[in-house]
């Protein structure tokens, strides 16, 4: 089995957000709809001290995140109907429409907020790593639609040899719950995981 | 807040579920300490469609909830490994119970020891069900959710509208003229101890949330939103176990039973809207 993976290089993103419109263009995704979304973290203060000097402790960073195709998915796991499964194939991890019932279980167990119930189309729907564009030998459009080339998608083995580490920065949980196939080069300004600093700063947006 | 009323329908189906079922455990207590003419035992019986009717109306809210109900036949698929199958599964199996004891009690094929052994079986099945609901919301990714104390509010709930919704029935039934000293005071230890699990791991609970954060939120945040929640659903509570009370030292005052029950449901439900409110992924 091939196990897939993206990378995200948070030295090359600008936060432009190009990957999420993309994605929601690709799989025409209604408002309220993204299976891409780019978390904005930011922090410290800027003062003058005793000196009358600007003194700033200001950082900022983004991470562009869809679902990590886990090892262990937290999705899968608490699934009633089996719907929600990983393929043997590709290790990426979708909705089977004709078995899913809609419940959201899916949604309030991923760490990374991947899966949404969608009760217009009356199932939960979520990134499949583009599926059909990699089974022809395509990268899924997020990654070949950022301009600054900061995200990539490839087997685990040729996104961790990228450099990243598995995804182990804030806004983000440690990834010993699900093992996800995330890798991430940080930016100089990324927080650790837990972090009091990284905070996700835009959570109207992303949730 | 925003989140606990997108989930209304859970809401309802995780109030009337313990309290339909809780009611089946005062009737096993009354079968084993009391005993029923038969007129009592027949009238019992048809009024015994009220708790599986507050039941059919929870398990009714519930497909509310699903996307598409039609496919709900595919949610036992995963039932060991996810507790969403095994929720529903024991619910399922709890609902039949009760609804086979319905029909035979109903057509009259029940002798008093077979009566006493199933309505035992269907009591204690109250208890595992509500354990199961309780426990549907234990996920490692959600530590707000992922303690005991979800199952143990829960029971209180089963144990307290239970025991007040059983009690209405009985007395509707008139089934408590002349009851039993023994058989008021089990039925208010059942209350007191449904009281006290829901009011302490509410509590408890609230307080631990507190302590939690992750990088979208601070439990304090959360927590800071339903205080006024909190403190309704215990004040409702304990008013409720107290007109318990009062109905039991009268010993047949079905008018309290029926406020305390009411009462007891507004506060199940308010509870309930603080236990999903207070959701936290280890996470986003």
């Amino acid at each position: 089995m091939v196990q897939y993976a993206f990378y995200f290089d948070g030295t090359r993103c600008t936060g432009c957000k190009t990957c999420e419109l993309a994605c929601k263009d690709y799989k025409d995704l209604d408002v309220g709809f993204a299976y891409r979304k780019v978390y904005e973290v930011t922090y410290g203060d800027t003062q003058k001290d005793s000196n009358g000097c600007v003194v700033s402790t200001c950082g900022g960073y983004t991470v562009s995140m869809a679902c990590n195709h886990c090892y262990e998915p937290a999705c899968t796991k608490v699934c009633p109907t089996g719907a929600m499964h990983k393929d043997g194939e590709t290790g990426l991890v979708s909705v089977n429409v004709d078995r899913c019932v809609g419940c959201g279980y899916c949604h309030m167990a991923c760490p990374y907020d991947a899966p949404k119930v969608d009760r217009a189309k009356g199932h939960s729907v979520k990134c499949d790593g583009c599926v059909e564009r990699v089974t022809n030998g395509e990268k899924p459009v997020c990654v070949e639609a950022c301009p600054a080339r900061a995200l990539d998608f490839g087997t685990v083995d040729q996104i961790a040899a990228l450099g990243g580490t598995q995804a182990n920065i804030a806004p983000l949980p440690v990834p010993t719950y699900t093992d996800p196939n995330f890798y991430i080069k940080p930016s100089d300004d990324a927080q650790p995981v837990g972090s009091a600093d990284g905070k996700a700063v835009n959570p109207l947006e992303v949730l | 807040m925003e989140q606990a009323m997108a989930e209304l329908p859970l809401i309802f189906f995780t109030t009337l579920a313990p309290i339909g079922s809780g009611a089946f455990i005062v009737f096993a207590m009354a079968f084993f300490t009391m005993r029923f003419s038969d007129e009592q035992m027949k009238k019992l019986d048809r009024l015994t469609v009220i708790p599986l009717v507050v039941l059919a109306v929870g398990f009714g809210a519930s497909f509310l909830h699903l996307a598409t109900p039609a496919h709900a036949m595919n949610v036992f698929t995963n039932l060991g490994s996810s507790p969403l199958s095994n929720e529903i599964f024991v619910g399922v199996v709890f609902f039949a119970l009760a609804g086979i004891y319905w029909i035979v009690a109903l057509s009259g094929k029940l002798s008093l020891n077979a009566r006493k052994g199933f309505i035992a079986v269907v009591a204690i099945a109250a208890i595992v069900f509500s354990c199961f609901i309780g426990a549907a919301y234990m996920m490692d990714t959600i530590p707000s959710w992922d303690t005991p104390y979800s199952i143990l509010e829960v029971v209180g709930f089963c144990l307290l509208g239970g025991s007040l919704l059983g009690m209405l029935v009985l007395g509707l039934a008139g089934c408590l003229d002349g009851a039993q000293r023994g058989f008021r005071k089990i039925v208010f230890a059942i209350a007191l101890l449904g009281t006290l699990l829901m009011v302490c791991s509410l509590v408890a609970h609230f307080t631990m949330v507190g302590s939690l954060s992750n990088s979208l939120v601070d439990g304090t945040s959360v927590t800071a939103e339903v205080t006024s929640y909190l403190v309704c659903s215990v004040v409702l509570a304990i008013v409720a176990l107290g007109f318990e009370g009062g109905a039991l030292l009268k010993g047949t005052s079905t008018s309290l039973m029926a406020i305390g029950l009411v009462l007891a449901a507004v506060a199940i439900f308010i509870a309930r809207i603080v236990f999903y409110a207070m959701q936290m992924s280890v996470g986003l």
